[in-house]
């Protein structure tokens, strides 16, 4: 029970996605939001690593390594998008980015 | 697995739900962002202990520097005041959603854990370990008959005939053999691949380096790195295979991921440029 295992690195993986998840439902603040999806994209990354352990294979750290490039081309041009979206709305509320809601 | 790797398992595993808690609770996006970037050290120390070295520095370098700076960067340029933060909604259709995520995640985390039955791979792997172990012996002992042979031709003949039927390791039995944590490339067939050019290339048939991926120097033959000949334990994660498998197997990804980074810069600048 004390010594992590496969399970408890991947329940952890779990239980942090799970948190990003809720912060991406509840959160309206465009910035809190993008900062939730990368926890999302982190625990992800965990999993990816603690299976590489597992197999005894690096693939998994490839993967993760090419997952944190495109994490960071995501926030570049995300926070490129907020600061638009600030100039137009005076706010970063996704709330307020309604123009495209019925 | 120590008891010091479990405790700090422990420590970081707490740390890194607490603070992304954290991340989703301050009301203020410079407190969020602080309380990410603590994230991703513990997120970086779970790594180490995954013995994921070079994933552990550049998680340090890449997210905890470059990116989150990038937040602050914008958190601070947009300064917004207090009414601007957006509020805290909670609804409750957003937690029963946000619970059966969860809920789905967690059952799968759980019921995929019967199915790599830990015991069970081991015992698999020792089974598959005292296989080859006999089968080497049975080997060895036919290597010494076939040694006392007189007849030179006769000698030779056998000798090929029973290069052919050498064992070879296995994944299960390799690790079981020579320890579960090190650089087991051969399985994942990256060095499989060097030793066909090898052979291929002594055969006279081929340049070394031709093949579909590669763009090497003709003049120069790659030869097999040391570490990944044998049973380098310590080379797992660390920067050398790392590299090796990313300028050999994943080449064309890498130079994509390039690419998305420049079409990235050049998107942002356009988007958030007030007038081009």
């Amino acid at each position: 029970m004390f010594e992590p295992t496969l399970t408890h690195y991947l329940i952890l993986a779990a239980i942090t996605f799970c948190i990003g998840v809720f912060g991406v439902m509840v959160r309206r603040n465009a910035i809190t939001l993008f900062m939730c999806v990368e926890l999302m994209l982190n625990s992800v990354n965990l999993t990816f690593i603690t299976f590489s352990k597992y197999r005894v294979d690096m693939d998994g750290h490839i993967f993760g390594f090419f997952v944190m490039a495109v994490a960071a081309a995501e926030a570049a041009v995300g926070l490129a998008i907020i600061l638009h979206l600030f100039r137009h709305k005076r706010s970063v509320d996704v709330e307020r980015a309604d123009a495209l809601q019925l | 697995m120590g008891f010091w790797e479990s405790l700090f398992f422990w420590i970081f595993a707490f740390g890194a739900v607490l603070s992304s808690v954290a991340v989703v609770a301050m009301r203020n996006p410079l407190y969020s962002a602080l309380a990410l970037v603590l994230d991703f050290f513990f997120f970086a120390g779970l790594y180490g202990l995954l013995s994921a070295h070079l994933m552990a520095i550049t998680q340090v370098l890449v997210y905890a520097g470059a990116i989150m700076v990038l937040f602050l960067f914008i958190i601070m340029l947009l300064n917004l005041r207090d009414d601007e933060l957006g509020q805290f909604e909670f609804r409750i259709h957003h937690l029963i959603s946000a619970g059966a995520i969860g809920g789905l995640l967690f059952f799968v985390a759980t019921a995929i854990t019967p199915l790599v039955d830990m015991d069970k791979v081991s015992a698999d792997r020792e089974e598959q370990a005292k296989a080859y172990e006999a089968s080497l012996k049975t080997y060895e002992n036919n290597l010494a008959q076939v040694e006392g042979e007189t007849d030179e031709k006769v000698k030779a003949e056998k000798l090929k005939k029973l290069e052919a039927s050498k064992p070879a390791m296995t994944l299960q039995s390799r690790t079981a053999i020579k320890g579960p944590l090190y650089a087991d490339l051969n399985e994942s067939g990256l060095e499989r691949v060097w030793q066909e050019r090898l052979a291929r290339h002594e055969s006279g048939q081929t340049a070394i380096n031709q093949g579909k991926w590669s763009r090497f120097d003709k003049s120069t033959p790659m030869v097999l790195p040391e570490s990944l000949s044998g049973d380098d334990r310590a080379s797992f994660g660390t920067i050398e295979p790392m590299s090796i498998l990313i300028v050999n197997r994943f080449v064309v990804p890498f130079e994509l991921t390039a690419l998305l980074l420049l079409a990235a810069i050049v998107g942002a600048v356009i988007i958030a440029k007030r007038r081009l």
